[in-house]
């Protein structure tokens, strides 16, 4: 089976199977990857991001439908965390896409954050852009249930949607730097319960004193269905309005900057943990000849020696 | 890089009685397995698309109801259709003796029924997934 080929074919097995080989670390996958990578940039990138429970995966489902009703298609690759002490994963956001993860033009995919700590994993990134080839109009990426400074996504995707639900805390939880700055759109979920009206007040007291362009608040309740309508408008009209403005370039070019800077990272770290000093670095550094910072430039050093082409 | 084992764990049917999939689950979790969890009243077809776009090694089914014997295998026969019938297929849950044999003909691989240690699924799963 030519993976290349079917996957700009759509096919689905096939799809998966280069996602898994990707994130794996597999070189034969980074290959294909590295020729499809090429024809990227068809699908407008949506993320997804609030704490657990706010109903992310419910929404998601729900707003993933009315684009394949429009005859889009539309993708969620969708993130839970890996445990930290066994590496094994509950990838449970599957149960709450039930209207969509079996229609036509819908690929519904979850992964592990694999000791990612930005809320979404390296693999999910390639997972779009494999996505993105494959034909999906619309990529939804669903980060981890978020708490307050897991804002990798804003760099990944050309929209954000925050999602948080009523009196999750007070004025101050809304006050705070991180994650409430990154949304493009913020949605109030579980609209029907008690404090919905208090939090919607407290979120754009806060915005209103923000500089730039205010995001919209829309509340919903993915029961009733309320606030489904408005929501899909707005995110059109939000994409839209990026796609056509000059910043999208900017934008684009700092999501380049911050997978090249992820990149840079593992290679580094990598090269470096398989250095013949490693040992000798790691004495030093137990006896407190060193620090552990100045370890890092010693074996850096040892790096660009190695090999001609890391120059400094 | 270890490859990591991909397992979906599901109850086809109508029973809606899931405790002993989410022990299962969490079994396979702390074995350190990714386990794409899909829940309860999944039909042949949900189980078999989710094992195709989810990539996994291992399909592992819960039931109660005594339908096994006619969701199980639909599943196979979907698996056989959409070209996976590479990927391990496990059981478990009430399924009496006589029916076993019908169950393995047909391309499951094991039926765990009640009373069997989790450890010893983990490690059938370990052992047996093809890839």
């Amino acid at each position: 089976m030519d993976l290349y080929e079917e996957v700009l074919k759509g096919n689905k097995r096939s799809i998966a199977k280069l996602i898994t080989l990707v994130e794996n670390k597999d070189e034969e996958g980074f290959e294909i990857y590295e020729r499809l990578y090429k024809k990227t940039g068809g699908a407008k990138r949506v993320g997804v991001t609030g704490p657990p429970g706010a109903g992310k995966s419910t929404l998601l489902d729900i707003l993933a439908g009315t684009y394949l009703d429009d005859g889009f298609k539309a993708a969620v690759v969708t993130v839970d965390p890996t445990s930290p002490f066994t590496g094994g994963a509950i990838l449970g956001d599957r149960v709450r896409m039930k209207e969509i993860a079996g229609r036509e033009n819908c690929f519904v995919r979850s992964m592990g954050s694999r000791g990612a700590l930005g809320g979404i994993s390296s693999g999910a990134i390639y997972a779009v852009d494999i996505l993105d080839v494959a034909g999906y109009d619309y990529i939804f990426i669903e980060t981890v249930g978020t708490g307050q400074s897991e804002v990798d996504i804003v760099k990944l995707s050309d929209m954000v949607i925050l999602i948080t639900v009523p009196d999750l805390g007070d004025d101050i939880q809304a006050f705070k730097a991180g994650i409430m700055e990154i949304g493009d759109l913020i949605v109030i979920n579980k609209c029907d319960r008690e404090g919905a009206l208090r939090t919607y007040n407290h979120i754009s007291s806060i915005l209103s004193l923000k500089r730039g362009e205010k995001p919209p608040i829309i509340t919903t309740d993915c029961i009733s269905r309320k606030g489904i309508e408005e929501l899909r408008r707005e995110v059109d009209r939000l994409l839209d309005l990026r796609i056509k403005s000059e910043e999208i370039g900017n934008r684009r070019r700092q999501i380049g900057l911050e997978e090249l800077k992820r990149s840079l990272v593992d290679i580094v770290i990598e090269k470096s943990l398989k250095s013949k000093n490693i040992e000798d670095v790691l004495d030093n550094i137990g006896n407190k000849n060193y620090s552990p910072g100045y370890g890092a430039k010693i074996l850096i050093k040892s790096l660009c020696s190695q090999e001609g082409e890391y120059d400094t | 890089m270890e490859r990591k084992i991909r397992i979906l764990v599901a109850k086809p049917g109508l029973d809606g009685h899931d405790r002993g999939a989410k022990v299962i689950a969490r079994a396979f979790m702390e074995a350190g397995f990714e386990v794409i969890y899909t829940g309860i009243r999944q039909t042949p077809e949900d189980i078999v698309e989710a094992a195709v776009q989810e990539d996994v090694d291992c399909i592992a089914m819960s039931i109660l109801s005594g339908a096994h014997n006619y969701l199980f295998s639909r599943v196979m026969e979907l698996a056989k259709e959409k070209g996976i019938e590479d990927v391990l297929v496990i059981a478990g849950g009430i399924i009496p003796d006589e029916d076993i044999s019908y169950l393995k003909s047909i391309g499951i691989a094991e039926i765990f029924t009640p009373g069997t240690p989790t450890s010893y699924a983990v490690d059938f799963v370990r052992k047996n997934v093809k890839r």
